[in-house]
């Protein structure tokens, strides 16, 4: 197996400060749905055993992703640029290989959410002409991500025409 | 106005006085029938008239806010190499278009930001994302600002279409609106005008009233006549609301070229000018709907990448470049807008004889006793092969005066990937069992681009439309062979060609 030519990942990991914005970001998102439960259990009477036993099921799954799924991402996510190409490796349980000829590319866009800015983050999103969609490099620290897009839009213009 | 950088520019600013009656303007809209129907038990209308304004006031005053800062904390400049667009307050975002990329540079105003001199400009790359995002959207500038932006963008040294006709390509001929009823358009605002009345007279608790004037109105008539009566309003409110649409989107429609590129104008209320890059045009389409080529008449849309995704506030396409025109000016549209002749006219080759001969057996074999009816169907059918019409050449030529020349380098047509014949005639035969319907939602018929020496072996495809053996019919089908005289269509849009 290890003897055929094998596309090697990615060389560069996302941010280690990634690990806990996903944690967070996740933490926020659960943590809502759980308030919601405990809030209305609080409220309601007569629904309380049931609302309960929902928040209980919320809590057993979410604390264990809140925790594996941040680490396994951050395992997983790699990202590199070359002259050629932005090649990604992203996902956790579903790993997604994407690679974006720099011929192709037709914007580069970053964007920083809030929280993202908190943990000083920034994502840098690849449009290519393709159907398959943007290709998005996530939880990058946000000056390595300002160089980044930087070098991209360099690259990009240096190639002439409309990149279809 | 905040310190702005070297070169970055701000929207307009008025820009929230527009945000703020766009959205008063809907509040008052819903809150007028809430009100009336709150009111009826006779109280006293002071109050609740107080909360609604109120109301409006508070939330009009959040979009005044958010607007403000949405406002502020947006900058875009446009370099001699790229386009950036920067929006931070909350979410950072910077996006980058190099100049290069842009395709299209679409510019719409509703109503209100004409009032106001605004315009919304949306300058279009190659991507194919349907989320918001997919345009870089200046919304809105000056009105000034957006043409003078349109003209910048799109305009390169070196433009290589020095053979195109300059100048208009087709105007709006009021003639036209008689084609805009016969459309889908028709019996779904009947409907909608239906839905609506039910809708409204059901806020105020009035439908029992609605159907008992009904009743009156219509008193000697019985089920199937009331029946019959309220589809013959329905149809008169369809037609007449198509017909408005038609003026509301078509006024003032011109196509024209300018530097080289198309520009269309158009619209009553709600005005757009679309410019697209010759260079970026990969074909055209000519689409006869059902209805409209009963009467003879088609559309031309445009094929390009970037195009194929309705916008969201529009009720066409962007790509569609004609409205539903006489068959003739829509070939001589076509023929001009790709800007080569030889594309419609030289070098158009025949529908292959040996596909149109076997739809027919599939027809024959499938629905024995459909005959004629099934045979024109499949004969109508003929976006599956490809090849196209040498009789194309003389409808093309007719009416196109300044429109020969050279084909034009920039334009690089797609072809599809070669048919696999049996492919093909599976494919007829579905079309053939599901024919109605098929035609009825705007069957695309393409017309190729000029072809590149090294996209396709067509000389292959020509190949296979002679077949030794097989007879060409001629029947006396003349719908046949008009169609295929006048159509000549073939050849699928430009795809594969945007892998990224």
């Amino acid at each position: 197996m290890e003897q055929q030519v094998r596309l090697r990942p990615p060389t560069n990991k996302v941010d280690p400060r990634a690990v806990r914005y996903w944690m967070t970001s996740e933490a926020l998102s659960n943590g809502v749905v759980a308030i919601v439960l405990a809030v209305l259990a609080f409220l309601i009477e007569p629904a309380r055993f049931w609302l309960l036993l929902a928040l209980g099921v919320v809590l057993v799954i979410a604390i264990p992703y809140i925790i594996v799924m941040p680490l396994w991402r951050y395992r997983v996510h790699r990202w590199e640029v070359t002259d050629d190409a932005v090649y990604t490796r992203t996902g956790w349980l579903w790993q997604e290989w994407r690679i974006a000829p720099m011929s192709r590319i037709q914007t580069v866009d970053t964007a920083r959410g809030p929280l993202e800015q908190a943990f000083r983050l920034s994502s840098v999103t690849v449009t290519t002409a393709s159907a398959a969609g943007p290709i998005k490099i996530k939880g990058l620290d946000h000056e390595l991500a300002a160089d980044l897009v930087e070098r991209l839009t360099e690259v990009t213009q240096a190639n002439k025409g409309d990149a279809t | 106005m905040t310190t702005l950088e070297e070169g970055w520019r701000q929207l307009h600013p008025r820009t929230v006085v527009v945000t703020v009656l766009t959205v008063a303007g809907i509040l008052a809209g819903v809150a007028i029938p809430i009100i009336i129907g709150v009111l009826d038990d006779g109280d006293a209308i002071l109050p609740i008239l107080l909360i609604a304004i109120a109301g409006i006031v508070v939330v009009s005053a959040v979009a005044a806010f958010v607007d403000t800062m949405r406002y502020r904390h947006t900058t875009y400049r446009v370099t001699d190499e790229r386009i950036e667009l920067r929006y931070s307050w909350v979410l950072h975002k910077r996006r980058s278009v190099p100049r290069e990329r842009v395709r299209t540079v679409d510019l719409t105003a509703n109503p209100l930001q004409r009032v106001f001199g605004l315009a919304k400009v949306k300058i279009g790359t190659g991507q194919q994302t349907r989320d918001s995002g997919s345009h870089l959207t200046l919304d809105p500038v000056d009105k000034a600002v957006a043409e003078e932006l349109r003209r910048l963008l799109l305009h390169r040294e070196a433009a290589p279409s020095v053979e195109q006709t300059p100048g208009e390509l087709a105007k709006l001929d009021w003639r036209w609106i008689r084609f805009a009823p016969i459309s889908v358009t028709t019996p779904i605002l009947g409907a909608a005008a239906f839905g609506a009345i039910m809708q409204v007279s059901e806020w105020f608790n009035a439908q029992g009233a609605v159907f008992r004037l009904v009743r009156y109105l219509f008193e000697d008539l019985s089920a199937v006549g009331l029946v019959g009566a309220l589809v013959v309003i329905g149809v008169v409110v369809g037609i007449v609301g198509s017909l408005g649409l038609f003026v509301e989107m078509w006024f003032r429609y011109r196509l024209t070229r300018e530097d080289g590129n198309l520009l269309m104008t158009r619209g009553l209320l709600n005005t757009r000018s679309l410019t697209l890059e010759q260079r970026r045009l990969r074909g055209v389409e000519l689409v006869e709907g059902l209805g409209v080529r009963m009467l003879g008449a088609a559309r031309v849309d445009v094929v390009a990448t970037g195009m194929s995704q309705k916008s969201d506030d529009d009720k066409t396409d962007p790509k569609t470049v004609l409205p539903a025109a006489p068959f003739e000016v829509a070939r001589r549209v076509a023929t001009e807008v790709l800007g080569s002749p030889a594309a419609t006219a030289t070098s158009l080759v025949a529908h292959p004889r040996a596909a149109r001969a076997r739809r027919l057996r599939a027809v024959r074999r499938r629905g024995a006793g459909r005959g004629a009816r099934g045979a024109r169907v499949a004969a109508d059918d003929r976006v599956a092969a490809p090849g196209v019409d040498p009789r194309g050449g003389a409808d093309a030529g007719r009416g196109a005066p300044g429109a020969r020349g050279v084909p034009q380098p920039g334009a690089r047509p797609r072809v599809g990937p070669p048919r696999d014949p049996a492919r093909g005639r599976r494919a007829a035969d579905r079309r053939v069992a599901a024919h109605r319907r098929h035609r009825v939602d705007d069957h695309p018929v393409a017309v190729p681009a000029p072809g590149r020496p090294d996209d396709h072996p067509r000389d292959d495809r020509r190949e296979q439309g002679r077949l030794p053996g097989v007879r060409h019919r001629r029947g006396g089908r003349s719908a046949f062979r008009r169609r295929g005289g006048a159509g000549a269509a073939h050849a699928v849009p430009g795809t594969g060609n945007a892998q990224g």
